[in-house]
């Protein structure tokens, strides 16, 4: 009696030991884990066209949205995620991808070009206490919003774009009096600026690296800007769709 | 570097110096012409406890009515009340608007605060916590800068004031004054203030402001108090052009106010 009651009990802790194996896998399969990170690692993904045209000609997001849910990022940078307004509708593909892909939008605008409202979306997943824009010139913003990401790190997620040279000058001095060790400044810039915002960006105060993307008619390129408290570990560039959007995803972390 | 090197770099500073003394007159010109905005405040009661937590009959109120700006108060980010959702991105999501949330306080497993939706995006936010006692709710300001398609600034603000006494609501006023009337920037500021415009924290506490509404009752739905309310600043130079108590919409407790107005 007591052996067959031995056996029960062994077989039925095998039976649930199996069960919680197979519903743990369920779990692992139908989302991606929160972006916990160790060693203060962060991900952030860029996506953009790469010359300077609005992220979505037509109104499908799906691809981006797909994406998204698909990588742990801490934040999400959508450059020229234009809205656009009229006396009827509003379209404004940042909310819809956010409301989509369960994030908090912040919208870093850029300037107004007739009903188009020009900007880049920065998704978090957390809700933000403040956040600040600065024009600085006609077409450029300097955005910032502190955040808390992986293990409580404290992050001041900046962001610029630069068009041309004349912006040049009262954009890189808004940075220099904005950057400090939270800060990580994702920008966009056209590739003729290259060489000027790496000698602006020089020395051992700045960490500046720069990534473009390998499709072509790109005009553009990407640069991370921080203080030497933080380095990029790596980076990868992913085609989204099949309408000439890129996806960097970039991994930093803070020393 | 050579002379004529010194004297190319000369002219380019001499450049760049006009061309930001041009930028920052043509701002303050732009500053100082008249606009109007259409603006709404509506205490979407407890997250939209009465529409089952549903944004849909929300949106469809306010999009009848068109507001450019919609200070917002009650609403929850993610808690268990509302079955997890953010109200305020989904709502944004539905009419198209640039939104912000700013939480008050955490509540159950999520946030509760204020919001505010703008058609025109932001350029500063910023959410102020307002002094409350200790055995009272947590309150707060929500502040936004919104940039208008005419190349002017306006200060937004949203807010929810304590209910239990005048006192501590107008100690409130007094904080919330000093967080928005710091300079000549266009200011409104709309909110469930708990308190009836003979109260000091109105009669006394918002007297710096242009009151957009009047005396007519907002809460309950078939209102017989008035609480809501949307004020300007600098008080000579706005004017309400056209006011309005939404009631009857049996979507919330509070009626939503709407008004159309005018900065100099």
């Amino acid at each position: 009696m007591m052996v067959k009651m031995k056996k029960i009990n062994i077989l039925l802790l095998l039976l649930i030991g199996f069960w919680s194996f197979i519903s743990c896998g369920k779990e692992e399969d139908s989302l991606p884990e929160p972006d916990t990170g160790t060693n203060n690692s962060i991900s952030i993904q860029a996506y953009s066209r790469f010359n300077n045209e609005k992220l979505f000609k037509a109104n499908d997001y799906a691809a981006v949205i797909s994406q998204i849910r698909s990588k742990q990022n801490s934040v999400v940078l959508l450059h020229r995620v234009d809205a656009t307004i009229s006396s009827t509708e509003i379209k404004n593909p940042m909310v819809t991808i956010a409301e989509e892909t369960v994030k908090i939008p912040v919208f870093a605008w850029t300037r107004y070009a007739g009903a188009q409202i020009e900007g880049s979306g920065i998704l978090v997943g957390q809700t933000i206490t403040e956040m600040k824009s600065i024009p600085t010139s006609d077409g450029c913003c300097y955005v910032s919003v502190p955040l808390t990401v992986t293990g409580g790190t404290s992050m001041n997620f900046s962001s610029i774009t630069f068009e041309n040279e004349t912006q040049l000058a009262t954009g890189n001095a808004a940075i220099k009096a904005n950057l400090d060790d939270k800060t990580v400044l994702i920008g966009f810039a056209a590739k003729s600026l290259q060489n000027k915002l790496k000698t602006e960006f020089s020395g051992k105060t700045y960490r500046f690296e720069t990534m473009e993307s390998s499709g072509g008619n790109t005009t553009q390129f990407l640069f991370l800007l921080t203080n030497p408290k933080w380095k990029l570990d790596e980076y990868k560039e992913t085609a989204v769709g099949t309408d000439g959007i890129s996806c960097i995803d970039l991994k930093i972390e803070k020393l | 570097m050579g002379k004529s090197g010194k004297l190319t770099r000369f002219k380019i500073n001499l450049l760049l110096i006009f061309c930001c003394i041009l930028t920052v007159s043509h701002q303050g010109m732009a500053q100082s012409n008249p606009f109007r905005l259409k603006i709404m405040s509506f205490n979407v009661c407890r997250s939209g406890e009465l529409t089952q937590y549903s944004v849909i009959p929300f949106a469809d109120l306010i999009r009848q009515y068109q507001p450019d700006i919609i200070a917002l108060q009650e609403l929850d980010y993610m808690t268990s009340r509302n079955t997890g959702i953010d109200f305020t991105t989904k709502l944004a999501a539905e009419l198209g608007m640039f939104p912000v949330f700013g939480r008050t306080i955490y509540y159950k497993g999520g946030e509760y605060g204020l919001a505010v939706l703008s058609k025109y995006p932001f350029l500063q936010v910023k959410t102020e916590p307002l002094p409350t006692p200790s055995d009272k709710e947590q309150r707060a300001v929500l502040i936004t800068e919104v940039r208008l398609p005419t190349g002017q600034n306006v200060r937004f603000a949203s807010t929810h004031l304590d209910h239990s006494s005048d006192a501590i609501s107008a100690v409130m006023a007094q904080a919330m004054n000093d967080f928005l009337l710091k300079d000549d920037m266009p200011t409104i500021v709309g909110g469930d203030f708990n308190t009836r415009p003979e109260e000091g924290t109105i009669a006394n506490g918002m007297q710096q402001w242009k009151r957009f509404c009047n005396d007519d009752p907002t809460s309950p739905d078939i209102p017989t108090k008035k609480i809501d309310y949307l004020f300007g600043y600098p008080k000579e130079k706005c004017s309400t052009i056209s006011y309005q108590v939404i009631e009857k919409t049996g979507i919330s407790d509070h009626c939503p106010i709407v008004a159309e107005v005018e900065f100099q």
